[in-house]
């Protein structure tokens, strides 16, 4: 059996590693170039990385309950056609977001009903889900992009709340809230117990297929609303949206700490770190002019490091 | 005494040099491209085209290719504002599609840097000038040589995709050219295949069998040409049916050298880069005289880099094949 309170030592570990590497690469490139330490730079890196880290807290519950979803890169660019149609069609944009998430909760229950009813992996089942959706806005769109929105929606893209725009003080609500229950509330912590040991979980009386439905709901939602808010800055939407984006998500989460290959282990606070360290990568890539091929090189590489790291640690505590 | 004379001779001649050297040297100027699908071959020869600009212009003059290796408006987007923090002193952009980048594409405008688009416009942003081709012109040019290769007689089929776009004006080219230039030649047929091989080849070879008396065949799109030549060879009548194709990727290559394919039309990806770099010269420098886009340059807001035919007798020449079959790489 795996000691749990091993185990949240060791990813403290990997986020001290993650923290120091974090500040090493902002000094390297403060001194490279100096527009990278700049109010102005800060913000572009957050919003150039927003998405994937708000589809990354819903994916982190996913994972630590011992799953997989690779839906949302079709569930984000659905999501965001969805609510562009819907205000081209003279729906109030108030009106069409929860229509939109909505929408996106159904993808989520219908990946966990496929799941539990079919008793197909996750990853097969969420890879179909991708798929399917991909084709489906493809088919939705004709392949154009769907643009001239409404211009009270137009607005919102250059409003600001308390200084931020609306995309990254969405996300510092959600990343807090998701941070702070998945300490207290019982329903997340459930995750944890389910995804370490589903059978002991449900023999002590936790409704394990509650908590599945509830991370595959979840996960999808936030897919929903990251395309949204992708409407939003973008004053369009297309089918060509997120090419790749669940790799990146579960990269996020994978190098913040989470197990891809054994359920249990990960955590919110690893996840918001390892999209800090990932949105750091790819604006330090195109502000030092490094071909952006090894971009992919490098967050590969990163990623093997870290998934190595989490297995390297639990062969160390099962003798 | 002496030895002050010669320190103060000294420390004049060093700042007469310093301050030459600042008169004489230009300050730095850095361009940078940014492309969807970067590592395709066809972006590869825009930035080949504004590398051998830049030279021109001068070795003050630095270049960068970016974008996302994946057909992604939104990565793109990304892209270009992180690229605006480096404050460079023009972006060149090959739009991913027509609305996406208009809001990144703005905030570059805003911030004083210009932005010219070339390959695929976003008409609707601030952007200042556009550099493309005029696919009416494209067409007209495959009509031209159809007309010649066929002597100005006969029925001909046309691939397309119909709708908007590209391919359709490309098509409406072809015809009204051909109409306009050879009365004895008319279009008989219009080939639906959705951009897909192996369904032009099949519905050719329909075409075909179904109206003996297509002697020619024009493709709007790659993908067109290599399929029809599949079509002709399985009927069987190679050397009767003149196939021309578009641009000039690897397939098409090799039929144009077999001679399946007699002639291709191409645009210049090449003298697009070269000449949006030209225009973002422009717009980095302002002159005394006020410009249209204040405080930017002089640049007229629309160029076309032109359509050309490569025959299948050009690349029987190994120096110009070696052009084409060696695209540079970044």
């Amino acid at each position: 059996m795996i000691s749990f309170r091993r185990a949240i030592r060791e990813i403290d570990k990997q986020m001290v590693v993650l923290l120091f590497l974090i500040v090493v690469i902002a000094t390297v490139m403060a001194r490279r170039n100096p527009f990278f330490l700049t109010l102005y730079n800060f913000e572009v890196m957050a919003q150039g990385f927003l998405f994937e880290a708000l589809m990354a807290l819903g994916m982190t519950l996913v994972i630590v309950s011992g799953g997989i979803d690779l839906s949302v890169g079709g569930v984000f660019p659905f999501a965001a056609i969805l609510m562009a149609l819907l205000l081209r069609n003279g729906i109030n944009h108030f009106l069409a977001m929860p229509v939109v998430i909505a929408a996106s909760a159904v993808v989520g229950l219908i990946n966990n009903e496929m799941r539990r009813i079919l008793n197909i992996p996750p990853m097969i089942v969420t890879m179909a889900t991708l798929l399917t959706l991909r084709g489906l806005n493809l088919a939705i769109t004709d392949g154009r992009v769907i643009s001239r929105l409404p211009s009270a929606f137009v607005e919102l893209s250059s409003t600001r709340i308390l200084g931020l725009p609306i995309p990254m003080a969405v996300y510092l609500v959600a990343a807090l809230l998701i941070l702070i229950l998945s300490k207290k509330q019982r329903a997340l912590l459930h995750v944890y117990f389910v995804g370490g040991n589903p059978t002991s979980a449900a023999l002590s009386g936790v409704k394990t297929e509650r908590v599945y439905r509830m991370v595959y709901t979840l996960s999808s939602c936030l897919a929903g609303v990251a395309g949204i808010l992708a409407t939003m800055v973008y004053n369009s939407a297309s089918s060509n949206f997120g090419q790749g984006i669940e790799l990146r998500v579960i990269t996020a989460v994978a190098i913040g700490g989470a197990s891809l290959t054994k359920g249990g282990i990960g955590s919110i606070e690893g996840t918001i770190l390892g999209s800090i360290f990932l949105a750091m990568i790819y604006n330090a890539f195109v502000m030092s002019g490094v071909s952006t091929y090894y971009q992919d090189v490098f967050t590969g590489v990163m990623l093997v490091i870290a998934v190595l790291l989490r297995s390297q640690l639990f062969r160390q505590e099962s003798h | 005494m002496r030895r002050r004379l010669l320190v103060l001779l000294l420390t004049l001649a060093m700042v007469v040099g310093l301050a030459g050297a600042s008169v004489w040297a230009k300050d730095p100027e850095h361009y940078v491209m940014i492309v969807f699908t970067k590592g395709a071959e066809y972006f590869n020869w825009t930035y080949a085209g504004m590398i051998d600009a830049a030279k021109i212009l001068g070795d003050h003059i630095t270049t960068e290719l970016q974008g996302p290796a994946e057909w992604d408006a939104s990565l793109q987007a990304r892209t270009i504002d992180q690229v605006i923090v480096k404050q460079p002193n023009a972006i060149l952009v090959a739009c991913a599609d027509e609305a996406t980048l208009v809001p990144a594409i703005n905030r570059a405008i805003d911030r004083g840097i210009p932005v010219i688009t070339f390959d695929n416009d976003a008409p609707e942003s601030k952007r200042l000038a556009y550099v493309g081709t005029d696919n009416y012109e494209f067409g007209a040019t495959g009509a031209r040589a159809m007309g010649e290769l066929l002597g100005g007689e006969g029925e001909v089929a046309i691939i397309t995709v119909p709708g908007a776009g590209s391919m359709a004006e490309r098509a409406q080219g072809f015809e009204e050219e051909l109409a306009r230039l050879y009365p004895n030649m008319k279009v008989a047929a219009i080939i639906n295949d959705e951009g897909d091989v192996a369904r032009a080849e099949s519905l050719t070879v329909a075409a075909l069998l179904a109206n003996p008396n297509i002697k020619g065949i024009f493709s709007t799109h790659g993908y067109g040409g290599p399929g029809a030549a599949a079509a002709v060879r399985t009927v069987g009548r190679q050397g009767e049916v003149v196939v021309i194709a578009s641009d000039y990727g690897g397939p098409v290559l090799e039929l144009l050298k077999t001679g399946e394919i007699a002639a291709t039309v191409a645009d210049n990806p090449y003298l697009l880069g070269f000449q949006a770099m030209m225009l973002a010269y422009q717009a980095a420098h302002p002159t005394d005289m006020p410009s249209q886009n204040p405080p930017f340059g002089h640049v007229p807001p629309l160029i076309y880099g032109g359509s050309y035919i490569i025959t299948s007798e050009d690349l029987q020449d190994p120096e110009v094949a070696a052009i084409y079959e060696n695209p540079p790489q970044f």
